[in-house]
């Protein structure tokens, strides 16, 4: 039993500094994160050898977002690309291209719906449960957080943030030296965060994630929504987290996934940052998707490795042996593939 | 799209190009590493590129890297190539940085980058010093409907720009109490009383460097800025804004002080480093837009950056400071971009990702940082020599300007031709005997066709109504032996004799000596004759050998007369920019003349380079 778990610890640790020089091309983070380095942190767990092997076997895809987990595994080959890249693949290629992908929910259903727009014929795919989980989150200059508090009245609303976008800071609750509010947020019609930050924000306005087509033609939530989508600042660097921390004066807020966000802001540069729940709660949930004939195999030899994968890079609810995490739909605030994609339109639109 | 002969615009005031030609067979030479063919003669310290020479049998990375940070890139490019990291699953991997000017590597890549002979090899990774110029070149290729090429990437370590200035004048206006920015600048540009109004009339008119737009990104960088504090925006840059009467009325008051151009801040901060020894930093320039890492350099006795063996770091007598323009400014961002270009092996583009990884690094990132750039990566903090014993503010920049959408920079990029300094030039060619030599690598064409075609293909740089003139000299050229010249076409509007200039550039034969140093003094005598204050006034030569003219062979001479000429609150500055053409070239004495007059040199010790060494020069003005 003890020369089992030393052989899985070794074969871990190999895994580990093999796959660190992996990096996305448009959005890996600087650095690999170092969740559990803090002083009294969680070492990360170790993946069981046996399942590493089936997973060693498998072509993947993950999104952006997942950069860090996914550079864990192992995987035979691994493309990491946004969101909208894969699905805009998916729509159309006569054969899946790749075992598995490793992404965020309702995106797992929008392969269909892509399908169905562009003629295609059904592509067959197994999806998981939930994974991981992590909300969506602000992080702000402290000072800038603290002044929009004041300026929306005790709380910050997405609504709040929409109206503030195209003012100065003098305007709402700021110094006038600070000129303009600016409000960075990841292009929502290419990436999951951005998208799913969308979505958070027009469902506090909304006041549901429920929303649809009609919803985004109301003339009060559109004034709203295209005014606050030509207001924003669209950040120059993939990971607009990271931009903020190092050149401060890029932007006042954005917006991240608190498991992507959360290493950034344990850095050095990182002081005077602070981050803010805005309601209501979204969560970005990551499912496998298995294709063809063989995904669900794969999504079975996935999950386990994944979910351990995903803990050791702070995402919530996906230690091997517990309790799946909660179901795609339903309690994570994320309005459906349908709203998403009408949302992502209206953005395009109005931008 | 041909970028790079449809830069339009450029206003040369008062320039004469002198192209003499020597005689001396010409050789192709091979780029080295760390330059290129072309560039301002910037030599690489001689250890720099050392170990990076042979590739071996492994996935060769080649890079293109702006020039600041070139030395930086070698050194962890050696580190690596020697490190386990180098070896991939695919192979071992070789990475090779050159320096490239990032608007030029910009142009080669918009350009399919063909001539691997004379440009170097097709890069693997790209990292020019702002992300901007990744968005402008697939702008462009999406102009010509071609894929995008630069992905939007990380950024591996920052600078901002920022206004450098010397000590003394900061603190006239008020520095560090009182908030400076291109407002200031602009108003000062246009005073006419200069530095008098601030009881400085010893220190004459208020003068800014600023690089060509197209060719730095420190021009760009200030460009975009002064752009957004005409508008009083911090986001959103539209076209709308650039039309407005008040944004192009800002911009021609700041160009208005411009005492020149060109492709690299490195001449301006060399420049100011000689006048510094001399005591006469103050009247070279008032400000010059740099990127902080620069001012950094400056200020620890190193202008240039590139530290050589057996080099003396001497601290300037008068420190520059950095203001941080209130308005806002930009970062260079210096991404590593990936190319997303079909010469991309896989192998490569591993390897690629691998030292991409490598850079990023914390123990790396230190090294970023002692170079005096800001890491980016963000587990490194920011300390020294980011420090204000150093000129610079950690705290700062507190304003930072959205980098503005494609379509919009690139339309920047080309109302700023209409916005700079307009040009008076005269075309002055030596057409000595030696020009008939044939030059090697060439189809057979002598060095006269190479110079002339250079010549006829620049003249479409030129707007219709610069004024362009052609005069040809060499000796005992008529009946008058004391008549070294002949004025072929007078200067006037191009724009009325562009076809007349092309037919008398192609209709010249090769014919006896070259009197270098009595071409050189008369024609600068000639400009500072007829000095424009309100244009740039330069002379251009281009020589392939030595002076040969046993009647005048006075160097020290000459060079006393242009270095007196230059220095002074009453001087009528006349910068002279000489090429070195071909292998014979006496660089050492043209980098004297160059200096002699607060210029640069440029080195096309092959000739097939001299259309690039050409462009580079024209974008002093």
């Amino acid at each position: 039993m003890i020369v089992k778990r030393v052989v899985a610890i070794i074969v871990a640790l190999g895994l580990i500094v093999g796959a660190s020089v992996v990096r996305d091309r448009l959005f890996s983070p600087p650095s690999d994160p170092t969740p559990g380095t803090a002083e009294g942190a969680t070492p990360p767990s170790a993946i069981p050898a046996d399942a590493t092997a089936d997973v060693a076997q498998l072509r993947a895809i993950c999104v952006t977002e997942l950069a860090v987990a996914c550079e864990q595994l192992g995987f035979a080959e691994l493309t990491t690309e946004p969101v909208q890249t894969t699905i805009a693949n998916l729509a159309e290629t006569p054969e899946a291209p790749a075992d598995v992908w490793l992404t965020f929910t309702p995106w797992q259903d929008r392969i269909s719906q892509a399908r169905q727009e562009s003629g295609a014929t059904p592509l067959a795919f197994a999806s998981s449960q939930v994974l991981g989980r992590s909300p969506v989150i602000g992080v702000f200059r402290d000072d800038r957080a603290d002044a929009l508090e004041q300026g929306c009245g005790g709380g910050i609303t997405w609504e709040c943030v929409g109206e503030s976008a195209p003012k100065r800071w003098n305007e709402v609750g700021g110094q006038d030296s600070w000129g303009p509010v600016k409000v960075a947020l990841s292009d929502p019609a290419t990436t999951a965060t951005g998208l799913l930050t969308l979505g958070q924000a027009a469902s506090g306005f909304l006041g549901s994630p429920d929303f649809g087509r009609a919803d985004l033609n109301d003339p009060g939530f559109f004034a709203w929504f295209s005014t606050f989508a030509r207001s924003f600042v669209a950040p120059s660097s993939p990971t607009p987290v990271n931009q903020l921390v190092t050149q401060r004066a890029a932007f006042d807020m954005v917006f991240a996934i608190e498991a992507v966000a959360q290493p950034v802001l344990a850095t050095a540069q990182a002081d005077g940052l602070v981050t803010r729940d805005i309601g209501p709660e979204l969560f970005a949930e990551v499912v496998a998707v298995g294709f063809g004939e063989t995904g669900e195999a794969a999504v079975d030899a996935l999950t386990p490795v994944a979910r351990t994968a995903l803990a050791n890079a702070g995402w919530a609810g996906g230690q091997a042996g517990s309790t799946p995490g909660p179901s795609a739909t339903g309690n994570n605030g994320v309005p459906g593939p349908g709203a998403l994609e009408a949302l992502r339109q209206t953005w395009l639109e109005v931008r | 799209m041909n970028w790079g002969m449809q830069v339009r615009g450029v206003r040369l005031a008062a320039v004469f190009v002198v192209l003499c030609l020597l005689a001396a067979a010409c050789t192709g030479a091979d780029p080295g590493f760390g330059e290129f063919e072309g560039a301002e003669v910037t030599e690489p310290a001689a250890g720099a590129a050392a170990g990076l020479e042979d590739p071996g049998d492994c996935a060769t990375v080649d890079m293109a890297v702006s020039s600041e940070k070139i030395d930086l890139m070698v050194q962890l490019a050696r580190d690596f190539n020697a490190s386990d990291e180098a070896q991939t699953d695919a192979g071992c991997v070789f990475v090779r940085p050159a320096s490239k000017a990032s608007g030029l590597a910009m142009r080669l890549l918009s350009e399919g980058w063909e001539n691997t002979d004379v440009d170097g090899p097709q890069p693997v990774v790209w990292s020019p010093a702002s992300s901007a110029w990744g968005a402008i070149l697939n702008q462009l290729r999406s102009e010509d409907g071609e894929e995008a090429m630069a992905p939007v990437s990380q950024p591996f370590m920052l600078t901002p720009l920022v206004i450098a200035m010397p000590e003394p004048m900061a603190e006239a206006l008020g520095y560090p109490d009182e908030p400076i920015g291109w407002a200031d600048i602009a108003e000062l540009s246009r005073d006419e009383e200069g530095w008098g109004a601030f009881g400085h009339p010893e220190w004459g008119q208020f003068k800014l460097g600023k690089t060509n737009p197209n060719f730095s990104t420190s021009g760009l960088s200030a460009l975009i800025a002064q752009t957004y504090a005409a508008t009083g925006k911090e986001r959103g840059l539209t076209s709308e804004d650039l039309a407005r009467p008040n944004v192009r009325e800002f911009a021609e008051g700041v160009e208005s002080a411009v005492v020149h151009y060109g492709d690299t801040t490195l001449t301006f901060l060399n420049n100011w480093a000689r006048g510094d020894a001399r005591g006469t930093a103050l009247q070279y320039a008032s400000a010059v837009a740099v990127e902080e890492v620069s001012l950094i350099n400056y200020n620890r006795g190193n202008p240039d950056g590139v530290l050589e063996p057996g080099e003396e770091l001497i601290e300037p007598k008068i420190p520059l400071v950095a203001v941080y323009p209130e308005e806002g400014t930009l970062y260079s961002d210096n991404p590593y971009i990936i190319l997303d270009a079909d010469w991309v092996t896989p192998e490569q583009r591993q390897g690629a990702e691998a030292f991409g990884a490598y850079v990023q690094r914390p123990e790396n990132q230190e090294r970023v940082l002692e170079f005096g750039f800001r890491p980016g990566n963000p587990e490194v903090a920011i300390a020294a020599p980011i420090t204000g014993d150093l000129g610079v503010d950690p705290a700062q920049p507190q304003t930072t300007l959205e980098v503005p959408e494609p379509p919009v920079m690139v339309e920047i990029l080309r109302g700023w031709d209409d916005q700079r300094k307009s040009a008076r030039v005269m075309l002055v060619l030596d057409v000595s005997g030696s020009m008939g030599d044939p030059v090697a690598g060439s189809e057979r064409q002598t060095k006269l066709e190479l110079a002339v075609e250079a010549a006829a293909g620049s003249l479409e740089q030129f707007n219709d109504d610069d004024e362009v003139g052609l005069r040809i000299f060499t000796t005992d050229l008529g009946d008058d032996p004391e008549v070294d010249f002949a004025d072929l076409v007078p200067v006037a509007p191009i724009g009325e004799q562009r076809e007349e200039l092309k037919e008398r550039l192609e209709g010249l034969f090769p014919m006896q000596g070259t009197p270098l140093y009595s071409v050189t003094g008369a024609s600068y005598d000639d400009m500072e004759a007829a000095y424009d204050p309100a244009k740039i006034n330069a002379v251009v030569v281009l020589t392939d050998g030595r002076n040969e003219d046993p009647r005048n062979n006075d160097l020290e001479g000459l060079l006393t007369t242009l270095t007196e000429d230059t220095e002074g609150v009453q001087s009528q500055p006349v910068r002279i920019f000489p090429i070195a053409y071909g292998d014979d070239a006496d660089l050492a004495t043209l980098r004297r003349i160059a200096e002699a007059t607060n210029a640069a040199a440029y080195d096309a010790s092959d000739p097939r380079s001299i259309r690039r060494v050409f462009d580079a020069v024209i974008s002093n003005f």
